[in-house]
């Protein structure tokens, strides 16, 4: 994780914001803080000035000279005094008449102007040598207690003589406003600097325990459950970084990694893949020596029927009929289980031929029960078809072997439900009881005595496996005493590749 | 009477053999004369020795040291033995097998049956056709 001054990888990072949030704050305060403390700075300076000016004007006025009368003629008398202010850093100096008319100027060339305007005058100007603070003071006729002079009842209006003008340079001022203002920016620029450090030295200080959250976070979310941050301070963050731990033993407790899954499920598949070689190879292989039990035992029965005593003959049949069946049943397991791993071969093929070539095998057994066979016409499915024309065979096997003393009525038939066919394949037998419905396609059950009908309960079961690795489903209507229809459904499209 | 049908059979189940023996000699008609052989070398051993040879082979797959689909591939590479009929009989049904063997050269595949009734009519489809409908080829 790159941490440049800028602090998180994105650049987008809170040490970024605070800047970008804080920098023009301080620059705008700093500005703000400059202009004013200018203005001020320049108003008291510029008013300590104006003082100085009426100071100096006062002053002169109260000159006998002045005191005399200021005219033109007058003008050499008063022509010095203003020499003199000139030389006390004023700029200029003048002294007018009551009508406004320059008496006598340092300026020579205003002499004889006239000014109009109030006599009693601070005002800034801008002349050639820059900017000047003129101050005019009228010159009243009377002694220097003339200043605190009240008009009041009986007090005589006091003469103006005239007034006096006096303009001082303000460059100075300024510029000491000037350097006032640039002191105080720099000033509020240096705290807001610290402030700002201290506020990245706080953010730092914050971000880290955010850092290692963020860390830990990224790695939960790779899979490394368990992992827990320490909680640093008892803040905000403090309760973040408490809330991840928790989250991340709980996760610990109840994830399985999907490592272990993964695992799990190749064990599962594996042990699943033995199972069935397991029942396959022992169904095969127990078929042999039953053989030789089921002949001999026949052998024994014929050889010796009669010549031991009626025991022994009803032993012997007992062991024939229970190798038989034996034998039956391993041939159904061996059956399921070579419908179970044997893959699919799929082909469109027509439903009607398979069903001929199932109904020319069972041939002898339809003849016995005096069947009959209503056919309607049947699709052409996407199927593998030895495993369809089991499903078929058992189905009218069972019709067969479950049927009453009527002569028996086979249907089969199928209809279009769009994404798949339903075929159904319905008898006229005995029936089942509706509570017995849901047990009929389950492995091994019987719902006969097995001398009544014979059969090894794997039929049904095995019908169910064909069906739903098509990816169909199977299901049974029936009524006792009239008859039992199975339904199964067979997709149009190819079935979808299955698991191991 | 009738010459009778020279039959060898290669087996190593003394079990399946006797067994074999009852479902012949309940068969009416043409008699047999059954030799029999343990295991793939004894039955090589038999068809290239002296005197004639028998007129069919049948001949089981599960035999110890040398399997049956062996003994088969030897016989058909035999110019003396080419022609002998070997019928495969076997307790296997597996689809695999039953390729195998035809591609090897066997005239016919026959899974023993369960019960005696049924291995006698077996039995006796095999010679019907072998000594009374088909020719067997010449010694």
């Amino acid at each position: 994780m790159g941490t440049g001054i800028l602090g998180a990888r994105g650049g987008n990072s809170l040490r970024m914001k605070l800047f970008a949030f804080m920098l023009p704050g301080a620059l705008a305060a700093a500005a703000a803080m400059g202009w004013a403390s200018r203005r001020v700075a320049a108003s008291v300076l510029t008013e300590q000035l104006a003082r100085k000016a009426r100071e100096r004007a006062a002053a002169f006025s109260e000159l006998p000279e002045v005191q005399g009368g200021l005219s033109l003629r007058r003008e050499s008398a008063i022509l010095p005094y203003l020499q003199l202010l000139i030389q006390s850093g004023v700029l200029y100096a003048a002294a007018l008449d009551p009508e406004g008319r320059v008496v006598a100027h340092s300026d020579i060339l205003e002499k004889g102007k006239v000014y109009a305007g109030p006599p009693d005058l601070i005002r800034r100007l801008e002349t050639p040598d820059g900017p000047v603070l003129e101050a005019s003071v009228p010159v009243w006729a009377g002694s220097d207690e003339g200043e605190e002079f009240v008009l009041g009842a009986g007090q005589a209006p006091r003469r103006r003589l005239g007034t006096v003008r006096v303009g001082l340079p303000l460059k100075e001022t300024l510029e000491t406003a000037s350097r006032v203002s640039r002191q105080v920016i720099g000033a509020v620029l240096g705290v807001n600097a610290v402030f700002l450090a201290l506020l990245v030295a706080f953010l730092s200080r914050t971000v880290r325990p955010l850092r290692a959250l963020a860390g830990a976070a990224e790695r939960l979310g790779a899979g490394r459950v368990g992992e827990t941050v320490p909680v640093s301070s008892s803040d905000e963050i403090g309760e973040l970084a408490r809330s991840f731990n928790r989250m991340s033993l709980q996760l610990a407790r109840i994830t399985v990694s999907k490592a272990e899954l993964d695992a799990k499920v190749a064990e599962l598949a594996r042990s699943n893949q033995e199972l069935e070689e397991y029942a396959f190879v022992a169904s095969h292989d127990l078929q042999e020596p039953l053989r030789k039990i089921g002949g001999f035992t026949e052998l024994l029965g014929r050889r010796y029927q009669g010549r031991l005593d009626a025991d022994a003959d009803r032993y012997l049949r007992y062991i024939t009929d229970g190798s038989r069946r034996m034998q039956a049943l391993l041939k159904d397991i061996l059956s399921l289980s070579q419908v179970r791993r044997e893959p699919l071969s799929c082909r469109p093929f027509e439903l009607d031929a398979v069903l001929s070539e199932v109904l020319a095998r069972l041939e002898p057994e339809l003849k016995e029960a005096g069947a009959g066979v209503v056919r309607g016409p049947l699709p052409t499915v996407a199927a593998d078809p030895r495993q369809i024309a089991l499903l078929l065979e058992n189905l009218v096997a069972n019709a067969v072997k479950f049927r009453r003393p009527e002569p028996l009525v086979v249907r089969v038939s199928a209809r279009d439900e769009g994404a798949r066919w339903v075929v159904s394949v319905g008898d006229n037998g005995i029936g089942v009881e509706p509570r017995h419905l849901d047990r009929l396609f389950v492995l091994f059950q019987r719902l006969h005595a097995k001398d009544a009908f014979p059969g090894t309960g794997v039929g049904l079961a095995l019908c169910k496996k064909i069906v739903e690795r098509h990816g169909g489903r199977i299901w049974a209507e029936s009524a006792v005493g009239v008859g039992t229809t199975i339904h199964f459904t067979l997709p149009k499209a190819a079935p979808p590749p299955e698991a191991a | 009477m009738k010459a009778p049908a020279e039959i060898l059979l290669v087996e190593d189940d003394e079990g399946d053999v006797e067994l074999v023996r009852v479902a012949l000699a309940a068969l009416p008609g043409t008699p047999v004369n059954l030799r029999v052989a343990g295991d793939g070398e004894e039955a090589l051993a038999l068809l290239r020795g002296r005197g004639p040879g028998p007129g069919i082979m049948l001949l089981d797959l599960n035999l110890p040291r040398k399997s049956g689909r062996e003994v088969l591939a030897e016989v058909r590479a035999d110019p003396c033995l080419r022609l002998l009929p070997v019928v495969v009989l076997t307790t296997s049904d597996r689809e695999k097998d039953i390729r195998d063997a035809y591609a090897l050269g066997a005239n016919g595949y026959v899974c023993k049956p369960f019960g005696l009734d049924a291995l006698a009519r077996t039995m006796g489809s095999i010679i019907g056709f072998w000594f009374g409908t088909a020719t067997l080829p010449p010694r």
